[in-house]
């Protein structure tokens, strides 16, 4: 465990508990940001994880289907649902990966107790470094474009900064899960 | 390059949406015309182009604009020092003549008699390993390993193989004597410790990018001519589209060789070298080892010499240069191995044991994986030493063309100085937030060939994040200061 893992476990515990609060104004959007920051949380601190790997396999296997389903009737893959499903593929992709713990530079390069649950060998670390770095990308790209519309609204342009609105704090909590996604993701190359 | 906004880098008023626009194009305009086309307030040559490429444009000139100022100074210290140890061989020569050269004369005498009047000359050492020379004009090269030397240093006795007499005696490391030596820590940044390497390391990381950034601007601008993009402006007047000119012309004959120096470079370094290592074994593709492994000590067995071992591998068909290595331990057999460093390459080597002068193992240049040739050719004309002397002058052209290519780039920065009445900015080579404005695919696609890249090289990915952090900062400063400025 890196001096950073807490800290990121608690910024995506309280981002996942933001969204609980926001379940029945936001539905289940907010249900699968909710479960995405719990289930970072807990690969982040899995000392405090009171569920096995399998149980969360479970839930973002069953998020990832749902945000499939849902962006198959929207017609938008690149739209929310479309940003769930990758983000639950992530989770299921780590959780196949590396069994439980965030998977750290620390953890990947030493095999420490983190990688437990499924240590790569041979020519696959290259796959996983390459699969890790495309859904990386996914959340590096995500941020940029919810900081290019913070309210959610039409793509900014060269819009004048003074009449710029505050950043609401959802989009907040975004960032910070999606930035700690990245850290994970990282870590596993 | 960044997700935040900023209105203006000069102060007063907040300036709106067209303002900006009106700005941004004008000086896109400018800089998107011909060099010594007419001024940028000249109707547009062709109709406004639409697709990825006005979107992408912006954020490559940024980020070229951003990574050539910060980074060239490296680049220039990697390129100077190249071009050093670039002509080291021909430094050594004039340098070691009394050591490294000899009189041809007669038949030369056996190799282990060379090496016994080394070991004679210098007790103190203990024989590592025997470089036969593939010119009749070069000493033979018996290599100790001395206590007292470190970090991979040794004592190199030169003898010449036709009287057996002793030349002298250098400290070298991996066979360079110490100008070579020296030229190379200077090079790779090695002189100032493992810290030192990042230089070069940065400067190798970023050279391909800058290049390829580079050539894509060069090559999407807008011009009048066609041969404009390939031949240099040597009519136009003085000014700053004729030194663009130049810029844009020799980067774009140079990018191949810059790329190539590059990325070979980066194979070197410390980190991008270690993604290397890490690529090259997953795909099977690592140059191959001898496994040497010890056999059996037959009882009473005398070792042979390293002359056996030279006349084994010569029997198996290797050529000078060779290297002989003596066995690592009882058992272990001698490595003999070519060591050519021209083309056509020579690696061939064999393992010869040390009792009975037998090759009992033998990898062959042929069977090397492709990656392992490529590496290989690759190091070697990084080094200059692939086709001799017209490599040499290949890589000094570059070299030079390379210093010419980064004087331009600053003589452009300096002519867009802050001037009284023209309002020109200093940092400023494209609008803000060129990033978010791509469309999703073309974000992700960005996004992950940067991945990638900060991936394969680390110094690279770090510096970039401090480019973004450097550049978010100066957008949160601007806005600031725009946002007190409509308040007054």
């Amino acid at each position: 465990m890196t001096v950073l893992d807490p800290v990121l476990g608690a910024a995506c515990l309280v981002a996942g508990l933001l969204a609980l609060v926001r379940v029945r104004r936001d539905g289940a959007a907010a249900v699968a940001h909710a479960l995405m920051g719990l289930g970072m949380a807990a690969m982040f601190v899995p000392a405090a994880d009171p569920l096995p790997r399998g149980a969360w396999l479970a839930v973002f296997v069953a998020t990832a289907a749902g945000a499939a389903v849902a962006a198959a009737r929207s017609r938008a893959v690149t739209g929310e649902a479309g940003h769930h499903l990758v983000g639950s593929a992530a989770m299921v992709f780590m959780l196949l990966v590396h069994g439980g713990g965030a998977p750290t530079a620390s953890a990947a390069g030493e095999g420490g107790h983190h990688a437990a649950g499924g240590e790569v060998t041979g020519a696959l670390p290259l796959l996983v470094a390459v699969v890790a770095l495309a859904f990386a990308a996914w959340f590096v790209t995500d941020t940029v474009r919810v900081l290019a519309r913070p309210g959610g609204a039409a793509p900014a342009t060269a819009a004048p900064v003074a009449v710029r609105e505050r950043v609401p704090v959802r989009v907040v909590a975004r960032v910070v899960m999606n930035l700690a996604m990245v850290v994970m993701l990282v870590g596993m190359t | 390059m960044t997700t935040t906004s900023d209105p203006s880098a000069g102060h007063g008023p907040v300036r709106g949406p067209e303002l900006d626009t009106k700005l941004d194009t004008k000086l896109d305009a400018e800089l998107d015309t011909e060099p010594g086309a007419a001024p940028a307030t000249d109707p547009p040559l062709d109709p406004p182009r639409t697709g990825l490429w006005p979107a992408l444009r912006p954020l490559l000139l940024r980020l070229h604009f951003y990574a050539g100022v910060l980074v060239a100074p490296f680049v220039v210290v990697a390129c100077v020092t190249g071009l050093a140890y670039l002509f080291s061989p021909q430094l050594s020569d004039a340098l070691y003549a009394e050591q490294l050269v000899v009189a041809p004369s007669g038949t030369p005498r056996p190799l282990d008699d060379q090496v016994a009047a080394a070991l004679a000359a210098h007790p103190e050492g203990a024989l590592s390993s025997v470089v036969v020379a593939a010119e009749p004009d070069r000493a033979t090269q018996v290599v100790l390993t001395v206590p007292e030397l470190t970090d991979d240093r040794q004592l190199t006795v030169y003898v010449d193989p036709y009287t057996g007499d002793v030349t002298g005696a250098l400290v070298t490391w991996f066979g360079g004597p110490p100008a070579q030596t020296l030229l190379d820590d200077l090079h790779t940044g090695r002189i100032l410790g493992e810290t030192g390497r990042l230089y070069s390391e940065l400067a190798a990381s970023w050279l391909p990018v800058l290049v390829l950034g580079g050539l894509a601007l060069w090559v999407g601008r807008r011009r009048r001519r066609r041969a404009a993009l390939v031949v240099p402006p040597v009519g136009l007047r003085p000014g700053r589209s004729r030194i663009l000119g130049w810029h844009g012309v020799t980067g774009l004959w140079l990018a191949a060789a810059l790329v190539f120096i590059g990325i070979t470079g980066m194979t070197w370094s410390t980190h991008a070298g270690e993604r290397f290592t890490a690529l090259v074994t997953a795909l099977d593709g690592r140059t191959p080892q001898l496994a040497a492994d010890p056999g059996p000590v037959p009882a009473g067995a005398v070792q042979v010499g390293p002359g056996a071992a030279l006349a084994a591998g010569r029997d198996a068909g290797l050529v000078a240069p060779i290297t002989v290595t003596v066995p690592e331990g009882p058992g272990a057999p001698y490595t003999v191995a070519e060591t050519s460093g021209s083309w056509p390459v020579q690696r061939d080597k064999v393992a010869v044991d040390p009792y009975t002068a037998t090759v009992v193992e033998t990898i062959r240049w042929a069977d090397f994986p492709v990656t392992a040739k490529l590496t290989t050719i690759g190091i070697l004309g990084h080094m200059g030493t692939l086709f001799g002397l017209p490599n040499q002058l290949a890589l000094l052209a570059m070299g030079l063309g390379l210093l010419s290519v980064v004087f331009w780039g600053y003589r452009m920065w300096w002519q867009r100085r802050p001037t009284r009445g023209t309002g020109r900015r200093l940092t400023e080579a494209a609008p803000r937030g060129t990033l978010r404005a791509l469309p999703l695919p073309a974000l992700y696609a960005v996004v992950l060939v940067a991945a990638v890249f900060c991936w394969a090289a680390p110094v690279f990915g770090v510096s970039l994040l401090a480019f973004l952090a450097f550049d978010v900062l100066r957008g949160v400063l601007a806005r600031r200061r725009a946002v007190t400025g409509g308040r007054r």
